[in-house]
């Protein structure tokens, strides 16, 4: 298997805050990649650099061949990197339809000019797009409410919607920023065969930053787990359930020596308010069908 | 991607229906103004028409930047007094190198003059020069948007506003510094061409015995009206026009879709520029104007916003009604003088509290529901929107036959 997307030494900082410090992570073609970590970790701040948001202080980040710091995140979405946001970012007044319209934008060889003159050409390309944007719409359920607003969406199928938005960018790589956020098991399921459902039909490389530990633990075949900015762990679902690093992030407390697993670490430190739980992760089978009350309970308790 | 969304070159029927028929409706448009509504109006009402016809171009134009892109560009009417001023000096200056005096000669096209008739055809020399001095009147203003636009689209909001707000006064106090106009054909074949910018009328205007020649018909009017409305609607319903709404909704997710947001806003203020240029050329043209600079200063600007906004931004056809309404409005007005402006205001202000977006917001008229429903029952209308909710939807079936 071929490396897709792969950063190397990257780095940020805010004035003397190290957000991002040294990333290094290699994502092959056709992989679903968790990136986890406690809250304020960096993980946002991760997807801005490879979207160009950020400019990263040192280091590379390639996509294929092409080295992608520097370019603008219009061009890095030309290179084939698209993205959805933690906060959603629908293009709230306009249609479903032209919302995913606006994704194929990209694609679009006629400009302005074609436009004002309305050329053969510009008309057969709006044409195209129509079908394309109807298409990938309905693969989505949104078939038979194209032209409703996006800000009229459920929450859930607004961040649907920004998924169908992004993958009519045709992307290589998708980078999904709290996909599950907010939705109820059943939705999570769904969003479960979703995602993977468009990774084998669009062929696909996918990124995600997800609290979710069903959701994680249920999909990915690949974790990165960040805190402070420093990649502490890369590995499967099973060897991060049981790392102690790792726990010890989630839990601001490390294990006994010797001990791991052994008893739960107390809760009441200042670190372990409300993390997802890694060890309530573990108990559930990670391929267990729905997301098991468990996981849902766990992350409902913060 | 799947195979559906195929390219498919259009046949002859759609490129005519869709490309070149709207553009013959424009100048048939044009020709029906100079020709039939013109001479039925009375002077006066002429004269109102051709006013309102100048404030849909700038309302329209500014639409693109304000309202579909959503940039709060507040120097409208400083690209107007640019293009004004260009325009004037080109037609002005242009009669006395070309043909020795500075009168009117234009054909039937530019006959704006009730008493006075034209000279000539249908068109006549002076029509060209005219129609080049809209052009260039247009580019200058282009021009000197592109140079306005590059530093200050990188601010957003008030930054913006207030930058481009500046860039209006100094527009204005560059044309008061101008020397006197200069009246006769000889001090004009004297002067070499790079000087003749030079005498724009300063604080007085542009004034002279003769006065800048009056092209500004009903034809030449309603065809750039026709122009900026067509060039709005193709860019607004075009993968570039989804781009500019994609910029005015998030700017950051629009450059996440690859939306070159700077480009694109750039491209907006440019082509936005170019037709408030054409409007102050045609504003500088009308009969009896004096071009004043400060006629062409911030309260321009603050009117033609108001339009925009009352309109819907992103309306362009909510900035053609409200143009014509805020035109008239004040005419109508005129015989309760003292209280015009207060209930001028009070109707503004009774306006955004009961339609806070504008008429239309960002849709067309054609587009808001009771029209749509109209339209269907003439037979009009496109496909019935799927319903939505069950209650409303359902009522709307039965209704329709």
């Amino acid at each position: 298997m071929t490396a897709l997307l792969r950063c190397d030494g990257v780095c940020l900082s805010f004035g003397g805050l190290k957000a991002v410090s040294e990333f290094c992570v290699t994502v092959r073609k056709g992989a679903l990649h968790a990136l986890i970590g406690p809250n304020g970790a960096g993980k946002t701040t991760v997807f801005n650099l490879l979207t160009g948001v950020y400019r990263p202080d040192a280091g590379s980040i390639r996509l294929g061949d092409r080295v992608l710091n520097g370019m603008r995140p219009s061009q890095i979405a030309a290179a084939g990197l698209s993205r959805t946001f933690q906060n959603i970012r629908l293009f709230r007044d306009m249609s479903v339809l032209d919302n995913v319209r606006t994704g194929f934008h990209l694609r679009a060889t006629s400009g302005m000019t074609a436009a004002i003159l309305r050329l053969p050409r510009q008309i057969a390309e709006e044409r195209s797009f129509r079908a394309r944007a109807i298409e990938l719409l309905e693969i989505f359920g949104f078939g038979d409410r194209l032209e409703e607003h996006a800000r009229n969406l459920s929450y859930g199928d607004q961040r649907r919607l920004e998924i169908a938005r992004a993958l009519a960018t045709s992307p290589k790589v998708l980078l999904l920023d709290e996909p599950a956020a907010g939705m109820n098991p059943n939705e999570k399921q769904a969003l479960r065969d979703l995602i993977r459902s468009i990774r084998d039909r669009f062929d696909l490389t996918i990124v995600l930053i997800e609290h979710d530990m069903g959701v994680v633990m249920g999909l990915c075949e690949r974790i990165t787990v960040l805190d402070h900015g420093v990649v502490i762990a890369e590995g499967t679902p099973e060897e991060m359930q049981n790392d102690p690093r790792v726990i010890e992030a989630y839990l601001g407390e490390s294990p006994p020596e010797g001990g791991e697993g052994g008893e739960s670490p107390p809760e009441g430190g200042e670190g372990g308010e409300s993390p997802p739980s890694v060890g309530d992760g573990g108990e559930s089978p990670p391929s267990g069908g729905n997301a098991s009350p468990t996981t849902g309970g766990a992350h409902g308790t913060s | 991607m799947p195979a559906a969304g195929a390219l498919v070159q259009p046949g002859f029927g759609t490129i005519f229906l869709r490309s070149i028929l709207p553009l013959c409706a424009v100048l048939a448009f044009a020709l029906f103004m100079q020709g039939v509504a013109k001479p039925w109006l009375a002077p006066f009402h002429a004269k109102v028409v051709i006013d309102i016809g100048i404030a849909i171009i700038a309302a329209v134009s500014l639409n693109l930047v304000n309202g579909l892109t959503g940039q709060f560009s507040m120097g409208h009417a400083g690209f107007m007094a640019v293009g004004g001023y260009f325009g004037a000096a080109i037609t002005y200056y242009g009669s006395f190198r070309l043909f020795g005096d500075a009168s009117f000669r234009g054909g039937w096209v530019s006959w704006a003059l009730a008493t006075e008739h034209f000279t000539g055809g249908a068109i006549a020399s002076g029509d060209f020069l005219f129609l080049a001095a809209c052009i260039v009147g247009g580019l200058a203003a282009a021009a000197l948007g592109y140079v306005v636009a590059l530093p200050s689209l990188r601010l957003r909001g008030d930054y913006l506003a207030i930058v481009t707000l500046g860039f209006g006064e100094i527009i204005r106090v560059l044309l008061t510094q101008t020397n006197d106009v200069l009246a006769t054909a000889e001090e004009v074949r004297n002067t070499p061409l790079w000087r003749l910018p030079l005498h724009l009328g300063g604080a007085l205007g542009f004034s002279s015995a003769v006065g800048i020649p009056s092209y500004a018909s009903h034809f030449w009017v309603a065809l750039w009206v026709g122009v900026v409305i067509l060039v709005s609607i193709r860019l607004k319903r075009s993968s570039s026009g989804r781009a500019l709404l994609a910029i005015r909704e998030d700017e950051i997710a629009a450059e996440a879709m690859g939306v070159n947001t700077t480009g694109y806003k750039v491209r907006a203020f440019v082509i936005s520029a170019f037709f408030a240029g054409v409007a102050g050329c045609l504003f500088a043209h009308v009969i009896g104007t004096t071009l004043n600079p400060k006629e062409l200063g911030f309260q321009k600007s603050f009117d033609i916003i108001i339009m925009v906004v009352l309109g819907g931004m992103g309306s362009v056809s909510g900035a053609v009604i409200a143009a014509i309404i805020l035109t008239v409005l004040p005419e109508v007005l005129r015989d309760f003088n003292s209280y015009r402006m207060i209930i001028y205001a009070l109707a503004l202000i009774l306006m955004m509290i009961l339609r806070p977006k504008g008429l239309f917001g960002v849709n067309e008229v054609w587009e808001i529901a009771p029209v749509r429903r109209l339209l269907r029952r003439l037979g009009l209308g496109g496909p019935r929107p799927p319903k939505k909710s069950i209650g409303s939807g359902a009522r709307r079936e039965r209704g329709a036959p």
